[in-house]
């Protein structure tokens, strides 16, 4: 059996549907709310829910503006919620055989 | 079992970031940029060719090509920052519209210059190529809406062969190129 330290995986990213939500702000940069909801193929409650959660960890920040009268939320990924991505990843590797992590 | 959640775990961020970039990518501001050139460019050669506008159509296109390019060259200028890797899904994506770039500029400075363009084929051409580019970016952008605007395209290029030999052509092409291409442009950056 692996010798595998439960304790350091963050317990945020062992959602899968935030997991995809960092990853995804990782490579956008900047996404509004629906293109993070479609990315991760979760309904408007869902994606809500998990959203508020990477914000209120600092994981993500959301900057509300009205544009043509309509709301638009942008959310980016903090340097803390890269960092917990890498961290997440670097955990995820090291539990690969040493080849396969480096591919 | 744990090696197992861990690869899916990895292939899942890769995707993900994959998407994320393939997004970013989509949200450029390429798309405003070409749709209001070439829709000026259009509505220009009919103001020309009614007398509207004391130019000729050839020095027009010139500078409106001239301008989209100069505006693709500069956002790509090379920055001070390490650049990210990128994935093959938004290589594709780039490259994709790249390719279609220069085949519609191409085509139509040959086209221009030997005169071949007032035989009417190249709205109806544009308009299909452009359909299929959309098609392709709906599945490769994650953003399954785009096929409909793939279908409004090709539905424009029948309109355009229907049009053939009537300077409606013009304005209709201007119309084609600001709503179905500046104006998915202007959605993807203004969405709530």
């Amino acid at each position: 059996m692996t010798d595998f330290d439960h304790g350091a995986i963050d317990e945020l990213l062992s959602s899968r549907v935030r997991l995809a939500m960092v990853a995804f702000l990782a490579g956008a940069g900047e996404a509004d709310f629906a293109a993070i909801r479609d990315a991760t193929k979760t309904t408007d409650g869902n994606a809500g829910v998990h959203l508020r959660k990477l914000e209120d960890a600092g994981y993500v920040t959301v900057s509300k503006q009205f544009v043509a009268r309509r709301p638009q939320s942008l959310y980016r990924l903090t340097d803390r919620g890269r960092e917990a991505l890498l961290t997440y990843v670097a955990h995820l590797e090291a539990l690969l055989p040493p080849k396969e992590s480096q591919s | 079992m744990i090696d197992d959640q861990a690869r899916a775990d990895i292939a899942l961020i890769r995707a993900a970031l994959d998407q994320g970039r393939a997004y970013a990518t989509a949200r450029g501001p390429d798309m405003i940029v070409w749709g209001l050139l070439i829709g000026a460019g259009y509505l220009g050669t009919w103001a020309c060719l009614t007398g509207q506008l004391p130019l000729r159509p050839g020095p027009l296109w010139l500078g409106v090509l001239a301008l989209g390019w100069i505006f693709y060259v500069v956002r790509r200028r090379p920055s001070q920052e390490p650049a990210p890797p990128r994935r093959p899904l938004v290589i594709a994506l780039r490259m994709l519209w790249l390719g279609i770039g220069i085949c519609l500029t191409l085509t139509a400075v040959v086209g221009n210059y030997r005169g071949d363009m007032g035989a009417g084929w190249f709205e109806p051409f544009a308009a299909g190529i452009l359909g299929a580019a959309f098609f392709a970016s709906a599945t490769l952008s994650n953003l399954p809406w785009l096929r409909w605007v793939a279908a409004a395209w090709w539905v424009g290029e029948l309109a355009a062969f229907w049009l053939h030999g009537n300077i409606l052509i013009l304005p209709f092409s201007a119309a084609l190129y600001v709503l179905l291409l500046a104006g998915p442009g202007l959605v993807l950056r203004l969405r709530p």
